[in-house]
């Protein structure tokens, strides 16, 4: 199969050939060879242009007419409608495999969009009054279905992302079982995809989701969901994990940031016991905080300085924000971050340089 | 045989079992509502509308003395009125509801009345396990009802001031959640 190249680039390289051949480096038949393993590509065909432009403007004018007149469109039809964009949507998605793998995953992925729209729109229709957490349940169930059958990456991470809003949406409702299936189906999708990181990032995003989730709906006192959190990140950090270390690590330190950054405000602790300053405890724990940081920086982690840098920047704004003049609150600050910007990222490069 | 291991080769199975997940998915849509179309629970549900809900007061009340007259002056209000927003009205008022002889209520909550083509009013009540629900001596059941106001304001523009006078005494057939009949 021949190269295609522009027209200018083809006139370039077959004008550096006769240049060659010219020097006598190399013949005409070495010439002929060389230029026959390229072509031209074509140029965009004017009327082509036309016939898609007039087609997009169809299609949209359709999709306006369709929206513009939903409500009175009876039930039955716009089931009818819904569907045959799914089946239309699906079938392009087959026939095109062959011949252009990204319009087929393209509309792979557009069909899953159709599916979740018709879950609403159909729910509306008809007045089921279904939760729209458990219409977005069904479409995240959906959508992990699609990425299993097509072991498609991008399906599922859109199947976390439903995920996500699916706990989120279903916060004060009772989701256990919903969401514990769900997050297991992730959990599980991890090995199915061949335990990609981003994977493993973002079923770990999903299940702090849920712990979150559990304690709102349990109303657990913020300082045990700190502690919680905090416990999880160290376990996740110091755990030698037998693959992807790097990747439970980071979740790890993050978490443990978090936790922390919570941790030194002083109300946590008045709530939590009762006392009139919590600054006591808050203090100290800050303190050790920043020295833990300190000695993981020292084992090369840049994760821990920026957590520092954000526990700079909370307890400059916490002490200065009502004691100095506006101007000079966000000029001090800006110079602050912009230092810290320059200092991590020197750090980052050093450490790109020792590995 | 040759043709359906090719097409299974061909990865037409993986459309074909995609489309079926989402069809089967799909359906599940209709489980609950015909869970309740077909095992759905009998009440008899009153709307009343005022500012506080006390339940000694319910106890006095004979079921079919309970006025709906003062929801439909609200909604001539709500028609005649244009230039206060229809839905502010509606917000601002609170309809109250009795259901009794009901244990299977939990999942009943905003109310709507609707007129659909066959001139049968229809009531469609959702969600009421939002709202606290109270058990009176008799054995009543006090729902705090929160009209929705957009649904109020849609189906409600649809009713004629006669539409709105049938509504004083009415007998529902709740299914579990969703459309209630009114029979008057």
């Amino acid at each position: 199969m021949k190269k295609t190249l522009s027209q200018r680039h083809y006139q370039f390289l077959k004008a550096r050939l006769e240049e060659v051949q010219d020097q006598k480096v190399i013949d005409e038949n070495q010439k002929t060879m060389i230029l026959d393993q390229y072509e031209i590509k074509e140029r965009l065909d004017f009327v082509q242009v036309v016939v898609t432009i007039g087609a997009i403007l169809m299609g949209l004018g359709a999709i306006l007419f369709v929206s513009s007149n939903w409500e009175v469109i009876p039930n039955l039809l716009k089931v009818i409608i819904l569907w045959s964009a799914i089946i239309i949507s699906l079938g392009f998605s087959y026939t095109t495999k062959k011949t252009s793998i990204n319009v087929s995953k393209a509309l792979l992925y557009l069909t899953i969009l159709i599916f979740g729209a018709s879950l609403f729109l159909i729910d509306l229709a008809y007045q089921f009054n279904i939760e729209s957490y458990t219409l977005i349940f069904i479409w995240t169930l959906a959508t992990l279905v699609l990425s299993a059958i097509h072991k498609d990456v991008l399906l599922f991470i859109f199947a976390h992302v439903l995920t996500g809003f699916f706990i989120l949406i279903g916060f004060e409702s009772f989701i256990f079982v919903q969401a514990i299936i769900l997050v297991g189906l992730l959990f599980l999708g991890i090995d199915y995809f061949n335990f990609k990181k981003l994977l493993i990032f973002g079923s770990l995003t999903v299940l702090q989701i849920l712990f979150l989730y559990t304690f709102d709906y349990m109303s657990v006192e913020p300082l045990i969901r700190a502690l919680f959190f905090l416990s999880e990140g160290l376990i996740l950090y110091y755990t030698k994990f037998s693959s992807n270390k790097d990747i439970t690590e980071f979740s790890g330190l993050l978490l443990i940031g978090a936790a922390s950054f919570s941790l030194t405000f002083p109300f946590i602790y008045e709530e939590a016991f009762l006392i009139e300053n919590g600054s006591f405890i808050s203090l100290p724990f800050t303190l050790v905080l920043i020295i833990y940081l300190f000695t993981l920086i020292e084992k090369n982690k840049l994760t821990p300085l920026l957590i520092i840098a954000v526990l700079i920047v909370r307890f400059y704004a916490d002490t200065f924000y009502d004691t100095l003049p506006r101007s000079l609150f966000f000029i001090i600050g800006g110079a602050m971050m912009l230092g810290m910007g320059i200092f991590i990222e020197r750090r980052r490069r050093s450490l790109n340089e020792n590995h | 045989m040759k043709t359906i291991k090719a097409i299974w080769e061909k990865d037409l199975y993986k459309i074909l079992l995609s489309f079926l997940a989402l069809v089967l998915l799909f359906l599940s849509l209709l489980v609950r509502p015909g869970l309740t179309y077909f095992f759905g629970t009998d009440i008899t549900l009153r709307i009343y509308q005022g500012d506080e809900l006390e339940s000694s007061w319910f106890n006095i009340l004979e079921m079919t003395e309970i006025p709906f007259s003062r929801v439909d002056d609200e909604i001539e209000t709500m028609l005649l009125d244009e230039s206060t927003p229809n839905y502010m009205i509606a917000r601002n008022n609170t309809v109250y509801a009795i259901l009794d002889t009901s244990n299977d209520i939990t999942t009943i909550g905003f109310v709507t009345l609707k007129t659909p083509s066959n001139e049968d009013v229809y009531l469609i009540v959702d969600d009421i396990n939002l709202y606290d629900l109270e058990r009176t001596e008799n054995g009543l059941v006090d729902i705090r009802i929160d009209i929705i106001e957009n649904t109020l304001y849609q189906t409600f523009l649809d009713l004629t001031q006669d539409d709105t006078k049938t509504f004083t005494d009415v007998r529902l057939k709740v299914r579990n959640n969703h459309i209630i009949r009114i029979n008057e």
